[in-house]
C-alpha cells in the first residue's frame, strides 16, 4: 500500500513541477484521467485524496501499530498468543477487504474519491459537485467502515492482551516503551475509531437516502436541494475527535519504537523511563480535547478557538520532555550506527522539525494565514511524512531477525538512510515557504496566479527529491525482499538487547517459546550498568545473578533484598557500598 | 505460529498487491486504448516508449553501479578480516561523520531557505489586526528557531562524539529528577507566553468594539463553484435579506427584493475598500465548503452553506503604497478559495483594491445594482424604465447557471416560501 | 501488514485467555458506548445550534419495547442462574424466552418506527433531530442481532452438551452483552425523551 500511495504521490508531484507540459506516458497509465498526457483536475484532487487516505490510514495506522502491535506486544511480555486469534485474523482479513475496496475505486467511471482525505461534506456527499463523490466515495467510505472494524478488533485485542496476559513478572512498570506506545495507542483508537463511524454512518445516510444531518441551504447551478437544517461543522467535529487522536496513533508507536532502538543502540538506558511514560499518557489524554485546531476558520464559535488553542499548546508540552529525553540519552552514549539507529535518530529530528511548526498552527491567530496552505502539508508530513515512517523503517530494519531470522544488509541500509533523509528535508522543508506566501493545498496548478509563479521552479526541485526519495526506496525494498531468502543468518540476540522478544528461538515456533516462558526481573533497560561485566543485562535475568550491579533502588523499597546486597556489598565491593548506601 | 505460515501469509499479501497493481495497470491500459480509439487522435507513441526505456535503463545502470561498489567494499573488508586486521571501514565512524557533515549543510540549508525563499513570502500585512498577526510570528519564528538549531546542534553532535569507539563503556544515566523538570517547566512557561499572546490577539480579532464614528462597511462575499460573488450594500448600507430557495437563473443570490434593503444592493467584480475604514465582510455559500482567503490582510475564514461567518478587518495600506512598498507595480490584492471545493478549486480568485476614501465614493457609485427589471417583474415591483448603468452587468456569474433551465423550472415550488 | 497467529495451543496454562476474552468483550461495549456517544453528542450540538430537538412525543410502542428488552434481560439473567446450577432444562426455557422477547423488541421497533413515520416525523427529514432517532434505534437494531447470535451460541451450547465451564463462559459472554445494549436502550431511549 505504501507503495501506490508513494506512486500516486509522485503523480501529483509532476502534475505540480510540470503544470503544462504533456506526458504521453502517463495516458498509457492513467487513460482518460491523464487524457493528452495532463493529469486532470479531478484526477488530480482523486490523487490527492486517496494518498492521504492510504499513507494516514492504511500505511501508518495499519501498517504501523498494527504491523509491530502484533509482532511485538506477544514476544515483549512474554506472551504465546494475543488475547483472541480469531478476531486478530478476522482483523487482518478485514483489513485486506477495505484495501481492496479502496483500490477498486480506480477502476471505476467516475473515478475514487475526491474531497479530501478529510471528506468533508457537502463536497463529499453530492455527486454534482464532484464525479468522485458518487460511486468512488460510497466505495470509500465502505472501505473505511470495514477499516474501522478491522482496526477496533485489534485495538480492543491488544489492550486485552496487555492487560491479562503478561508473563510472570512483568508488571506495567517493567514493560518497553515500544508496548507502553502501542497499548495507549490501542486506548486512543478504541476511544475514538467509533467516533468516525458515527459520522460516516450519518454522512451514508445523507447521501444515499436523502437525510440532512450535515447538508442545508445547498442550491447546485440553479438547482435547489431539499436538505435543510444540518450542518458541515458537525462533520468536522466528528471526523476531527478520531482524526486528531489518529495522528496521534501514528506517532505514538513510532515514539515507542525509537524509544527502544536508541536506548539500546547507545547502550544505554533510556532517559527518564517514568517521564517518557507519563508523556505518552499525558499525550493520550489530551488528544482527546485539542481537535478543534483543525477548525480554527470554519466560523465556529470563537471563543470554541480560544480553548482549543489552549489545549493544543499544552499537548506540546509532553512532546518537548520526550525529545529531550531522547537526547539526554544519546549523551554518553556509546552509539552504535545500525541502520534502525539512523532511522531512530531521523525520526527524533523530524519529530523536532514538525513539532515546531505545530506551534506555529496551534495559535490560532497564526493559524487564520496559515490554515489550508502548504504550510499545513509541510508540517504534517515532517511529523507524520517523516517522523512516524522513519520510525517504522527503524522498526523493520530492528526487528526484521526476529521476524525472518535473517539480517537485512547493512550497508543498502546506510544508503537508503540517507538519501531518504536528506530527500525528505528536501521535499517538505521549502514547502514550509509557499504556505507563508499564502499558496493553498490541494491546487491543481499554479498556473493561474501570478504571484504563485515563482513558486514552480521550487516545485521543480521539490518533484525531484521527491523521485530520487522514491528511487531510495527500492534500496530498501530490495533489501527487504533479497534479505528474506538470502539475508546472513541472524543469531539469537544480533542487537543485545534486554527485551524478551530476543530469548526466543531463531525459527519461530507455535507458541513462541519452547519451553516454559520466561519469567521477568528487571526493566527492559539495564544497558552498560556499571559492575555488570556485559554492557546488558537482559530482562530474564534476576537480581541475585548480578550482585555486583545491583543498585540499591532496583529492589524498590524490598528491605530483605536490600539486606542481603548490602552485605554483599560489605562484603566484595565496599567502596560501592560507600557509595550507594549512605 | 510458524515461521512458514508467517511467511506466507505475507506472500499472500504481496502477491495480492502485485495483482492489484497488475490489474490496475492493465485496466488503465484498456481504457486508455478505448479512450485513445474514441478521441480519435493517434498519438506516436514510439519515441515515448523509447525516452521511458531510457530513464529505466539509466536506473538500472545506477543500481549496477551502487552493486558493484557496495560488493567491493564487501570484498575489501572481507580481506581485511581473513588477514586479521582491523575492520576495514569503520562504519560507525562513517556516519557519525555524516552526521556532523549533515548539521553543517543542514544549517545552511535553513539559512539559504530563511534568506533566499524567506524573502519570496507575503509582504507585511495589509490590515490592523494583520501587524498584530505578524509580530506574534515573528516572535513565535525566533523562539522556534532557537529551539530547531539548537536542538539539531545537540542531536547530531552526540551522535558524533558518543559514536561507538569500543574502548568506552556508556554513562548509565537513567533518569534525573531535576534535569526532567527543568524541561518540564520550561517549554511550558514558555508556551504559556505564547498562548497569552495568541490569545489576546484572537480575541481582539474576534471580539471587536464597534466605533460610533467609524462604522465598518459592510460588504457580503458569496461563494460557489467556482466564482465569488460580491455585494455591496448600496445607499442604505444595509445589505438586504436572502433566501437561498430564491435562487434561480436570473437571481444568483436568492435575493429577497421584498425587502427594501434589496432594493439598492450592487454588485462588483472586484472588492474596493477605502483605507483605514474598518470593513465587515458577510460570507456566505451557495453550494459547497469554500474559503475566503485573503492572505495579504492575515484574512481567512470558511464559507459554509447554511451558516453566515462575520470577520471585522481595518486594511492599513493601500495598492498604490503596496507597490512601491514591494516595488513592483504589477502588484495586486487578491482574494481566493483555500478549501477543497472541486475540480476549479484552483483558480478562484478576485482581486481586491485599497483605495483612498475619495477614490472609493467615486468608484461604488458606479456599480451595477441587482435589481432590474425582470426581477422587478417576478418580485410584482413597480417597472422602472432603463437608467444609466446596464442592468445586464451582473450577466458575467449568472449567466451560466441560467442555462440550466429544467433545474429553474424545479424552482418555482419553491419560491412559494 | 498484520500477521496472525494460529489458534490450537492453549491446553496448558488453564486458559488466561478466557479472562482476556471476556475483557475483551468489555472492551467492545466501551468503544460501541463512544459511538452512541458520537450519535448523541451529535445530537446534543445540533439541537444547542438549532435551539431545538426533535419535538416529537415518542410513540408510546417504544415504551412496549422498552419493558420487553428488560423482561428479556430478566429472562437472561434466571437463564445464567441456571447455568450455573447446571439446570439445562431451565437454561433452555429462559434462554429461548430472551431471544424471543429480542425479537418481539425487534419488532416493535420497527412497529414504532411506522407509527412515527405515520405521524409526519419520516427519516428524510429537515430536522435531523428526527433522523437520528432512526439512525441510533437502527444501530442499536443491529446490537441487538449481533446479542441475538451470541444468546444463541449459548442456547446451542445447551443442546450439544459442552463442559460446564465453557457453558458459563458463554453465558456469561452472552449476558455482559445483551445486559449492556438493554442499558444502552434504557440510555439512549431516556436521552430522546429529555431531550425533545
Ligand atoms: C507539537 C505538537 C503538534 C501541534 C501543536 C500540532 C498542531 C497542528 C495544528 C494546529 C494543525 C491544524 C493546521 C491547520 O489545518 O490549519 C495540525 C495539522 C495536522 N497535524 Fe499537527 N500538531 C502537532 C503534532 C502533530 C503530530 C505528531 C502529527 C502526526 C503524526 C500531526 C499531524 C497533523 C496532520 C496530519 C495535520 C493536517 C490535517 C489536515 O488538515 O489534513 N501533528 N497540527
Ligand atoms: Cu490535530
Ligand atoms: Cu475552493
Amino acid at each position: 500500500m505504501a507503495v501506490i500511495a508513494m506512486g500516486l504521490s509522485i503523480l501529483f508531484r509532476i502534475q505540480l513541477a510540470w503544470p503544462d507540459k504533456s506526458f504521453p506516458i502517463l495516458e498509457t497509465f492513467l487513460g482518460k484521467w491523464a487524457e493528452g498526457g495532463r493529469i486532470k483536475p479531478d484526477f488530480y484532487l482523486a490523487l490527492v485524496t486517496i494518498h492521504g487516505t492510504i499513507m494516514v490510514f492504511f500505511v501508518l495506522t495499519a501498517g504501523l501499530s498494527g504491523t509491530f502491535s502484533n509482532l511485538l506486544i506477544p514476544l515483549q511480555l512474554g506472551v504465546r498468543d494475543m488475547a483472541s486469534p480469531f478476531m486478530n485474523m478476522l482483523s487482518y482479513w478485514m483489513f485486506f477487504l477495505a484495501c481492496i475496496i479502496m483500490m477498486s475505486s480506480f477502476f471505476i467511471e467516475t473515478g475514487p474519491a475526491s474531497a479530501g482525505w478529510t471528506v468533508y461534506p457537502p463536497l463529499s456527499a453530492l455527486p454534482k459537485a464532484i464525479p468522485g463523490s458518487g460511486l468512488g466515495m460510497t466505495l470509500w467510505l465502505a472501505s473505511m467502515f470495514i477499516f474501522v472494524a478491522s482496526q477496533l478488533m485489534g485495538g480492543i485485542n491488544y489492550v486485552s492482551t496487555v492487560l491479562n496476559m503478561r508473563t510472570k513478572g512483568m508488571d506495567l512498570w517493567k514493560m518497553p516503551l515500544t508496548i507502553w506506545a502501542f497499548f495507549l495507542t490501542a486506548i486512543l483508537g478504541i476511544l475514538s475509531f467509533p467516533v468516525l463511524v458515527a459520522g460516516v454512518v450519518l454522512l451514508i445516510f445523507d447521501r444515499s437516502f436523502g437525510t440532512s444531518f450535515y447538508l442545508s441551504d445547498i442550491v447546485m447551478g440553479t438547482q435547489v436541494l431539499p436538505n435543510e437544517g444540518g450542518s458541515p461543522i458537525l462533520w468536522q467535529h466528528l471526523f476531527w475527535f478520531l482524526g486528531h487522536p489518529e495522528v496521534y496513533i501514528v506517532i505514538m508507536p513510532a515514539l515507542g519504537i525509537s524509544s527502544e532502538v536508541i536506548s539500546v543502540n547507545s547502550r544505554k538506558p533510556i532517559f527518564g523511563y517514568h517521564a517518557m511514560v507519563y508523556s505518552l499518557i499525558g499525550i493520550t489524554i489530551l488528544s482527546f480535547i485539542v481537535w478543534g485546531h483543525h477548525m480554527f476558520v470554519t466560523g465556529m464559535n470563537p471563543l470554541l478557538g480560544g480553548v482549543f488553542m489552549i489545549t493544543t499548546l499544552i499537548i506540546a508540552v509532553p512532546s518537548a520532555v520526550k525529545t529531550f529525553n531522547y537526547l539526554a540519552t544519546l549523551w554518553r552514549g556509546n552509539i552504535r550506527f545500525t541502520p534502525a539507529m539512523l532511522c531512530a535518530i531521523g525520526m527524533v529530528s523530524f519529530f523536532i522539525s514538525g513539532g515546531l511548526t505545530g506551534i506555529f498552527l496551534g495559535n490560532a491567530s497564526l493559524d487564520i494565514n496559515l490554515h489550508d496552505t502548504y504550510f499545513v502539508v509541510a508540517h504534517f508530513h515532517l511529523v507524520m511524512g517523516s517522523a512516524a515512517i522513519f520510525g517504522m523503517l527503524a522498526g523493520v530494519y530492528h526487528w526484521y531477525p526476529k521476524m525472518f531470522g535473517r539480517m537485512m544488509n547493512a550497508k543498502l541500509g546506510y544508503l537508503h538512510f540517507w538519501v531518504t533523509f536528506i530527500c525528505a528535508y528536501l521535499v517538505f522543508f521549502p514547502l514550509h515557504f509557499l504556505g507563508l506566501d499564502g499558496v493553498p493545498r490541494r491546487y491543481y496548478a499554479f498556473t493561474e496566479f501570478e504571484f504563485m509563479q515563482k513558486w514552480v521552479t521550487v516545485n521543480i526541485f521539490v518533484t525531484w527529491s521527491a523521485i530520487v526519495a522514491a528511487l531510495a526506496q527500492v534500496a530498501f525494498l530490495f533489501n527487504f525482499f533479497y534479505s528474506i531468502f538470502r539475508g546472513k543468518k541472524a543469531v539469537q540476540n544480533p542487537w543485545e538487547s534486554n527485551t524478551l522478544e530476543w530469548t526466543t528461538p531463531v525459527e519461530h515456533l507455535h507458541g513462541n517459546w519452547p519451553g516454559e516462558i520466561p519469567t521477568v526481573y528487571r526493566w527492559p533497560y539495564d544497558y552498560s550498568k556499571p559492575g555488570a561485566e556485559e554492557d546488558f543485562i537482559p530482562q530474564t535475568v534476576p537480581y541475585s545473578q548480578t550482585m555486583s550491579s545491583n543498585m540499591p533502588h532496583d529492589f524498590e523499597g524490598n528491605a530483605e533484598s536490600e539486606r542481603i546486597q548490602r552485605e554483599w556489598d560489605a562484603k566484595n565491593a565496599p567502596d560501592k557500598a560507600d557509595v550507594h548506601f549512605h | 505460529m510458524s515461521l512458514r505460515k508467517y511467511i506466507s501469509n505475507k506472500t499472500i499479501a504481496a502477491l495480492a498487491v502485485i495483482v492489484t497493481v497488475f490489474a490496475n495497470t492493465s485496466a488503465f491500459a484498456q481504457e486508455a486504448a478505448a479512450g485513445a480509439a474514441a478521441a480519435n487522435k493517434p498519438v506516436d507513441m514510439f519515441p515515448i516508449y523509447k525516452s521511458a526505456a531510457f530513464y529505466t535503463m539509466l536506473f538500472l545502470l545506477l543500481c549496477l553501479f551502487i552493486a558493484i561498489v557496495g560488493k567491493a567494499i564487501t570484498v575489501y573488508e572481507l580481506t581485511r578480516e581473513a588477514q586479521d586486521k582491523p575492520a576495514g571501514i569503520n562504519w560507525n565512524t562513517v556516519n557519525g561523520v555524516l552526521f556532523v557533515l549533515f548539521l553543517i549543510v543542514g544549517l545552511y540549508g535553513v539559512y539559504f531557505e530563511y534568506t533566499v525563499h524567506g524573502h519570496m513570502i507575503l509582504p507585511d500585512a495589509a490590515s490592523e489586526h494583520g501587524a498584530k498577526i505578524d509580530q506574534m510570528f515573528n516572535i513565535t519564528l525566533i523562539l522556534t528557531t532557537i529551539v530547531f538549531i539548537g536542538t539539531h546542534i545537540v542531536l547530531f553532535l552526540f551522535s558524533y562524539f558518543y559514536k561507538n569507539s569500543g574502548k568506552r563503556k556508556a554513562y548509565y544515566y537513567p533518569h534525573n529528577n531535576a534535569l526532567e523538570r527543568i524541561w518540564t517547566i520550561v517549554p511550558a512557561l514558555v508556551l504559556t507566553v505564547l498562548v497569552l499572546m495568541g490569545f489576546l490577539t484572537w480575541r481582539s480579532i474576534f471580539y471587536k468594539i464597534e466605533d460610533p464614528n467609524n462604522k465598518p462597511l459592510s460588504i457580503e462575499i458569496t461563494s460557489q463553484q467556482f466564482v465569488w460573488t460580491i455585494r455591496y450594500p448600496g445607499a442604505d448600507g444595509v445589505v438586504g435579506l436572502k433566501n437561498y430557495k430564491l435562487i434561480t437563473g436570473t437571481n444568483a443570490l436568492g435575493m429577497d427584493f421584498k425587502d427594501k434593503n434589496n432594493l439598492d444592493d450592487q454588485q462588483a467584480d472586484e472588492m474596493v475598500i477605502p483605507v483605514n475604514k474598518p470593513v465587515r465582510l458577510i460570507l456566505t455559500s451557495k453550494d459547497v465548503l469554500h474559503s475566503f482567503y485573503m492572505p495579504h490582510f492575515r484574512i481567512q475564514l470558511n464559507t459554509v452553506p447554511g451558516m453566515t461567518s462575520y470577520f471585522e478587518f481595518t486594511p492599513t495600506i493601500t495598492t498604490v503604497d503596496m507597490q512601491t512598498k514591494v516595488n513592483d507595480p504589477a502588484f495586486k490584492f487578491l482574494f481566493y478559495c483555500s478549501k477543497i471545493c472541486g475540480s476549479g478549486h484552483y483558480n478562484m480568485q478576485k482581486v481586491v483594491r485599497v483605495v483612498s476614501q475619495a477614490e472609493y465614493d467615486a468608484w461604488v457609485v458606479k456599480q451595477p445594482k441587482f435589481i432590474n427589471n425582470d426581477l422587478r417583474k417576478q418580485f410584482d415591483l413597480p417597472i422602472v424604465p432603463e437608467a444609466g448603468a446596464p442592468a445586464s452587468a451582473p450577466a458575467d456569474s449568472t449567466a451560466k447557471p441560467a442555462k440550466d433551465s429544467s433545474a429553474v423550472a424545479m424552482n418555482k415550488p419553491a419560491l412559494k416560501k | 501488514m498484520v500477521h496472525t497467529l494460529k489458534q490450537e495451543d492453549l491446553k496448558q496454562e488453564a486458559d488466561p485467555s478466557l479472562k482476556a476474552r471476556k475483557f475483551v468483550l468489555w472492551l467492545f461495549v466501551v468503544s460501541s458506548t463512544i459511538m452512541f456517544g458520537g450519535f448523541t453528542s451529535y445530537y446534543i450540538v445540533f439541537a444547542a445550534s438549532k435551539g431545538k430537538g426533535h419535538g416529537l412525543v415518542l410513540p408510546d410502542v417504544f415504551m412496549y419495547s422498552t419493558a420487553v428488552l428488560v423482561l428479556s434481560s430478566v429472562c437472561l439473567f434466571l437463564g445464567a442462574k441456571a447455568v450455573r446450577k447446571q439446570n439445562i432444562q431451565q437454561q433452555k426455557m429462559f434462554l429461548w424466552a430472551a431471544v424471543v422477547l429480542g425479537l418481539g423488541f425487534g419488532y416493535l421497533q420497527v412497529d414504532a418506527w411506522s407509527a412515527l413515520f405515520q405521524s409526519g416525523a419520516a427519516l428524510v427529514n429537515n430536522n435531523a433531530a428526527i433522523s437520528i432517532i432512526y439512525i441510533v434505534s437502527g444501530m442499536h437494531l443491529l446490537h441487538i442481532f449481533g446479542g441475538l447470535g451470541i444468546i444463541g451460541n449459548s442456547l446451542w451450547g445447551a443442546y450439544t452438551n459442552v463442559s460446564h465451564e465453557k457453558a458459563v463462559y458463554r453465558i456469561e459472554i452472552a449476558s455482559i452483552f445483551w445486559h449492556f445494549i438493554d442499558i444502552l436502550w434504557i440510555y439512549l431511549y431516556v436521552f430522546l425523551l429529555l431531550n425533545s
